[in-house]
């Protein structure tokens, strides 16, 4: 299980957790299959994440990861170990800097599909 | 605190920039419980710039309207006084910026795009932890930097040694701000607002964004903008000179009383508000 964001989300993902909005109350039980209308209803109620079954974020990232080369992987990481000071014991700068990477990481996914696409065309 | 050498600059009539006279009567007519429509409208329309940006602004994609909005007693009426203020002031500024061909090492646009993506990135802060008024936030966002304008514009050859020396060490640029000047932004930038009479949460807010020292009382405002910047700087929306993404202070996280999963959320949807909106205010 693991927390997924709003965005990550497809159908057909178990809830590990019941689905809830900021005031607590239950928008969706444990154990329910997501539908698209589901992921369009927690949206308008300002949910943000839910807890998804068999699945962990950085498992996502993985597998982003591996669509690239490691010399790509490698260069944003050290960018981003630029851009980052030491951070110890800070929750908050830890997950700031796990999206950035995966933010980059799309990124570059989504600029070599593109050319690839480009190339595809000609 | 307070430095001669700001008090100088701040005070050195004839200058420095001053907020046009359309925002000043219109803060004041928010607080005035039986201020009309029309009267609101009727203040707008005396400078014609400010009038055709809040209706350009209307019209764009990120309020998607389906209808245009073609006159501003409308457009008044639809997005509430308050955030036709914020409209009005980010015109002004953006005045005030582009009037600043600075020659230095300091740029312009990037300063203008790192101001705007903290402001938005300050509303969806304040939206998302039910603050309650984020239009007020998202004004002290666009602000907390302002003093970089006025170090850039008055202090050039000094504000220069300052931008090389962040490059050079990575240190955030307050701290050789200090160093170098003998003062930061944040006191000048506060210092000039309270010479534009803003009020008194909008100087807070500019004063403190860095919390290098606790003020004496922490509120959800200041906590708001502090975060935004550093955020701001991680998803390297423009750039205020930084070289590294400021370490957000847990006390200031705690007292917004976010989830960490919230994050994702607010960084996305801060990005996709900050394109829809820079397009229509990109330097010519």
């Amino acid at each position: 299980m693991g927390i997924l964001n709003i965005n990550d989300l497809k159908a057909g993902m178990v809830l590990a957790q019941p689905a809830k909005n900021r005031h607590g109350a239950v928008i969706l039980g444990e154990g329910k299959a997501l539908t698209e209308k589901h992921i369009n209803f927690f949206k308008t109620w300002g949910i943000t994440g839910v807890d998804i079954k068999d699945i962990d974020s950085n498992q996502l990232v993985k597998e982003e990861m591996e669509a690239l080369s490691n010399d790509i992987v490698e260069s944003i990481e050290r960018e981003l170990d630029e851009l980052f000071p030491p951070f110890e014991n800070n929750p908050v700068m830890e997950e700031i800097y796990k999206i950035v990477k995966k933010i980059s990481l799309r990124q570059a996914a989504n600029q070599i599909q593109g050319a690839t696409d480009e190339i595809g065309k000609d | 605190m307070k430095s001669e050498k700001i008090d100088r600059i701040i005070n050195s009539t004839g200058e420095l920039p001053t907020l046009p006279t359309v925002y000043m009567r219109l803060s004041h007519l928010v607080n005035v419980p039986d201020s009309s429509i029309r009267m609101i409208s009727n203040i707008i329309s005396e400078d014609q710039a400010v009038a055709a940006m809040v209706l350009k602004i209307v019209n764009s994609a990120a309020y998607g309207f389906y209808n245009k909005i073609g006159d501003l007693q409308r457009a008044i009426v639809i997005l509430g006084l308050n955030e036709i203020k914020n409209l009005v002031l980010v015109t002004s500024i953006y005045k005030i910026v582009k009037q600043f061909k600075s020659s230095s090492a300091f740029d312009m646009q990037e300063f203008w795009k790192h101001s705007i993506g903290c402001a938005i990135l300050s509303k969806v802060l304040a939206e998302t932890a039910y603050i309650k008024d984020p239009e007020d936030v998202f004004t002290g966002g666009l602000l907390h930097d302002i003093g970089k304008l006025i170090h850039a514009a008055y202090l050039r050859e000094e504000f220069d040694g300052v931008i090389a020396n962040v490059m050079e060490t990575g240190s955030q640029m307050s701290e050789s701000e200090k160093k170098i000047l003998g003062f930061d932004h944040a006191q000048t930038g506060s210092a000039l607002a309270e010479k534009w009479r803003l009020p008194r949460k909008t100087v807070n807010m500019i004063a403190h964004h860095h919390l290098s020292y606790m003020p004496d009382i922490l509120t959800e405002e200041i906590a708001a903008v502090h975060i935004a910047n550093s955020l701001c700087i991680a998803l390297r929306i423009g750039s205020g000179g930084e070289k590294r993404v400021p370490i957000v202070n847990q006390k200031a996280w705690e007292v917004l009383d976010l989830k960490l999963s919230d994050l994702e959320y607010i960084m996305q949807r801060s990005t996709k508000l900050f394109e829809e909106s820079i397009s229509i205010m990109e330097f010519e």
